[in-house]
C-alpha cells in the first residue's frame, strides 16, 4: 500500500497503559488510550488530528515519535517499521522527526538562553563542524522564524508567548527534520497572536517542504491548515478524509456533533444553525462501552451498535468512516 | 433612591494595581450596563482588564495590591462600591443578587465538602431556608442542570464529577438564590468543544427560565456571537467598541475588532484565505502613553493618532460606539 510518496504509515497502532494495584503491581485493567489506529501521511501534506481531551490524539503523536513504545502495531517511517526499535537506533531518527509543544511557557528550559535551546539539536546530532558554522546556522534559524538573532542571549522569560513559541519552532527546525508533529501549537496563545504562528507554520512548510501532523482540538484552525483530517474518539479514529469532504460532508455522527459545536463569529449565521448537543460525557477509556465507543451518546444508534465494534471502512473516494450505519 | 434605567450600570470605573514595576492601570474608566433579561458579552484578550472590571463589581479585587481608584457601580440605582466589602450589604449581593461562575470549576469548588453541602450552605445563608428545604431545593437545582441521579449525586465530592458536570454544579449554585445577574468569567474555556456547547446551551436556557441577566466574559468571539445580545470589546483596560452583536460582527469599526475577526479562521469561509494577524504584542500596562494604546499595532494609524489622547467612545449609529477617530468610525 505504501509507495514512495508516503512518509509515514501507522498500522493497527495500540497503546495500552496498565493500571496496577497492590504490592506486586499486578495489572488489573488497561487504559486503552489508542486502540487500533491506522492512517498514513503523504510527503508534504498536513494531516490534522482532532478530538476532545482524552481521546488519545497526543498518545498517537507520542507513539509515532517513539516517546512511547506502542503496545502493538506498526509505525512505518520512510519505509521502515520503527515501532520496536531500541533507543540507540531511535536517537538518530529524531533528527528527521520533531515536535512542537503546546505550552511555550513550560516547554523551554528557563535557565538556558534562547540560543542554547535552539542550538542544542545541532550539537547533539553534530550537525555543524565549527563554531562559525554553528553561529551562522543559529542566526539562520532565528531569522527563519522571525526572531532577531541578537536575541539569542536572552532567556525564555524575556520573551512573550508568541516569541517563545517561535523559539520552540526554531528548535524543532534545527536538525532539518522532514516530519514535524505540532501538538496544540497555538492553544496557549492569545487570539491576536495565534494567526502569526499559523501563518509561520504554513510559510515554513512551503519553504522547507515539511510534513505536519497537526494535533489540535480547534476545528476551525485544523480546517485552515490541514489537507486531510482524522477525527478521534476514545482511542479510535471515527472518520478520516480530505478536509473538504470532512467539513462539507461529514458522515460520522460524532464528527457532525463536533462540527456543529464550533461557534462561528457571526450572529446571522449562528441564528440559522442547528446544533447537535451531545448528551453526557466522554466515557473513561478504562472501561469503554461495548460495541461502538460512541453508541451511548449517539442519536442514531441502533441496537446492533452496542454489540459490534465498527471498523474503519472506505465509503467514498479517500473517505473512511467507522460506523455501522454506512 | 434614584430611578435607574439599567439593572446594573458601571460608570467610569478605574482600577489600579500596585506592582514592583510600578502602578498598573488595569481598567481605565470603563462604563457598561446590563438590562434585565439581557445577555451581554465582554470580550478581550488576557490582560485587557476584562476580569478585573467584572470582579470589582462584587468588590472581589484583592486590596492591596488592587485598588478601585474611581467610578461607580449602580445596582438597582444604588452605588454598591460604597458598601463595606466585608459588610452584610455586600454579602447579600454577592452570591445572592449577583451570582458568579468562574473559569476553572475544580478550583472554585471546595474539594473537601460534598457539592450538596456547598449548595445547601448558600441556600440557608441567603434564603434563610432550613436544612431540609434547602436539601430538597438543592436536589431540584442539580436535577435541573441535567445531572442524572441528583438525589444521590448531591452527596458526592467535586472530584467525582467530570469538568462539564462541575461547571453545571457551579451554575446550579450560582442560580440557587435566584440572582438578578449572573456573571460568567470564561465559563467554558477549560472545557472541550462539545461540552462547551452543552454548558452554553444550559446557561442560556436557565437564565431565561430564571429571568436572570447574564454577563459572559470571554476571549472567544464565536461564543458571544451566538449568545450575546450586546457586546463590549476591551483592549488594554478600555472599552474600544460596543454595540449589538450584529453591529459588532457585521460592521466592526474599531481596527482592533476588525483585526481580531480577520485573524481567526472560520468554519464557513472559503479555504485558503491567508490569516491576517494583528502585528506586534499587547502593550505592557505600566507606563502607558496617553495616546491610543492600540496605535503601535493598528493598520489604520496616522500621525494624528500619535499626537492626541486616546479617543473617547462615540456613537456612530444605533447602539454602536467606537473609540477610534482614524476615519474608520464613519458610517
Amino acid at each position: 500500500m505504501s509507495d514512495n510518496t508516503t512518509l509515514l504509515e501507522v498500522k493497527n497502532l495500540k497503546m495500552y497503559f496498565p493500571v496496577t494495584k497492590g504490592l506486586l503491581r499486578k495489572t488489573v485493567a488497561n487504559v486503552k488510550a489508542v486502540d487500533d489506529v491506522s492512517f498514513s501521511v503523504k510527503k508534504g501534506e498536513t494531516l490534522g488530528l482532532v478530538g476532545e481531551s482524552g481521546c488519545g490524539k497526543t498518545t498517537v503523536a507520542r507513539c509515532i515519535l517513539r516517546l512511547y513504545r506502542p503496545t502493538a502495531g506498526e509505525v512505518i517511517f520512510e519505509g521502515q517499521d520503527i515501532s520496536a526499535w531500541p533507543k540507540n537506533r531511535i536517537r538518530p531518527l529524531r533528527q528527521k522527526m520533531q515536535l512542537i509543544f503546546q505550552d511555550p511557557y513550560s516547554s523551554l528550559d528557563p535557565r538556558q538562553s534562547a540560543g542554547n535551546i535552539v542550538g542544542e539539536p545541532l550539537t547533539i546530532h553534530k550537525l555543524t563542524k565549527n563554531s562559525d558554522e554553528y553561529q551562522h546556522r543559529l542566526a539562520e534559524l532565528f531569522k527563519m522564524v522571525g526572531l532577531d538573532p541578537s536575541m539569542a542571549d536572552r532567556v525564555p522569560h524575556e520573551f512573550s508567548g508568541g516569541q517563545r513559541q517561535r523559539i520552540g519552532i526554531a528548535r524543532a527546525l534545527a536538525s532539518n527534520p522532514s516530519f514535524i508533529v505540532c501538538d496544540e501549537p497555538i492553544s496557549a496563545l492569545d487570539v491576536s497572536i495565534q494567526a502569526q504562528i499559523i501563518n509561520l507554520l504554513q510559510e515554513l512548510q512551503e519553504r522547507l517542504g515539511l510534513t505536519y501532523l497537526f494535533v489540535a482540538h480547534d476545528l476551525s484552525v485544523v480546517r485552515h491548515i490541514s489537507d486531510r483530517v482524522a477525527v478521534m474518539y476514545l482511542g479510535r479514529i471515527v472518520e478520516i478524509t480530505d478536509w473538504k469532504a470532512l467539513y462539507e460532508n461529514p458522515l460520522h455522527p460524532y464528527t457532525k456533533a463536533l462540527l456543529s459545536a464550533v461557534p462561528i463569529p457571526d450572529p446571522f449565521v449562528e441564528e440559522k444553525r442547528e446544533r447537535i448537543i451531545l448528551q453526557g460525557d466522554v466515557p473513561s477509556p478504562m472501561n469503554s462501552p461495548s460495541g461502538c465507543n460512541f453508541h451511548p451518546r449517539c442519536q442514531l444508534a441502533i441496537p446492533e451498535c452496542s454489540r459490534t465494534i465498527p471498523t474503519l471502512r472506505e465509503i467514498g473516494e479517500n473517505h473512511q468512516v467507522s460506523c455501522l450505519l454506512f | 433612591m434614584p430611578t435607574a434605567a439599567h439593572l446594573l450600570e458601571v460608570k467610569k470605573l478605574t482600577i489600579e494595581f500596585r506592582t514592583d514595576a510600578g502602578t498598573i492601570r488595569a481598567v481605565d474608566g470603563i462604563s457598561y450596563y446590563i438590562d434585565e433579561g439581557e445577555i451581554v458579552g465582554l470580550v478581550g484578550e488576557s490582560g485587557c482588564g476584562k476580569s478585573a472590571g467584572q470582579l470589582s463589581v462584587l468588590q472581589l479585587i484583592p486590596t492591596p495590591p488592587g485598588k478601585i481608584v474611581s467610578g461607580e457601580v449602580l445596582f438597582h440605582g444604588v452605588d454598591i462600591l460604597t458598601f463595606d466589602p466585608e459588610g452584610g450589604g455586600m454579602r447579600a449581593i454577592r452570591g445572592g443578587k449577583i451570582g458568579m461562575i468562574f473559569q476553572e470549576p475544580m478550583t472554585s469548588l471546595n474539594p473537601v465538602l460534598t457539592i450538596g453541602r456547598q449548595i445547601i450552605e448558600t441556600l440557608m445563608l441567603h434564603l434563610k431556608m432550613d436544612r431540609r428545604a434547602a436539601r430538597k431545593r438543592a436536589i431540584e437545582l442539580v436535577d435541573l442542570m441535567g445531572i442524572p441521579d441528583a438525589a444521590q449525586r448531591i452527596d458526592n465530592y467535586p472530584h467525582q464529577f467530570s469538568g462539564g458536570m462541575r461547571q453545571r454544579i457551579m451554575i446550579a449554585m450560582a442560580l440557587s438564590c435566584n440572582p438578578k445577574i449572573l456573571v460568567a468569567d470564561e465559563p467554558t474555556t477549560a472545557l472541550d468543544v462539545t461540552t462547551q456547547a452543552q454548558i452554553l446551551e444550559i446557561l442560556r436556557d436557565k437564565v431565561k427560565e430564571f429571568n436572570t441577566s447574564l454577563l459572559i466574559v470571554t476571549h472567544n468571539l464565536g461564543v458571544v456571537a451566538r449568545y450575546a445580545h450586546r457586546i463590549y470589546v476591551m483592549y488594554a483596560g478600555r472599552i474600544v467598541e460596543s454595540g449589538t452583536a450584529k453591529e459588532i460582527f457585521v460592521d466592526p469599526r474599531h481596527p482592533y475588532t476588525i483585526g481580531l475577526l480577520k485573524s481567526v479562521p472560520r468554519l464557513d469561509e472559503p479555504k485558503g484565505r491567508k490569516l491576517i494577524p494583528i502585528t506586534g504584542l499587547p502593550p505592557n500596562l505600566s507606563n502607558m502613553p496617553a495616546r491610543c494604546a492600540f496605535y503601535p499595532r493598528c493598520f489604520k494609524r496616522s500621525d494624528t493618532c500619535n499626537n492626541k489622547p486616546w479617543p473617547e467612545l462615540r456613537l456612530i449609529g444605533g447602539q454602536h460606539y467606537t473609540a477610534c477617530d482614524s476615519g474608520c468610525g464613519e458610517k
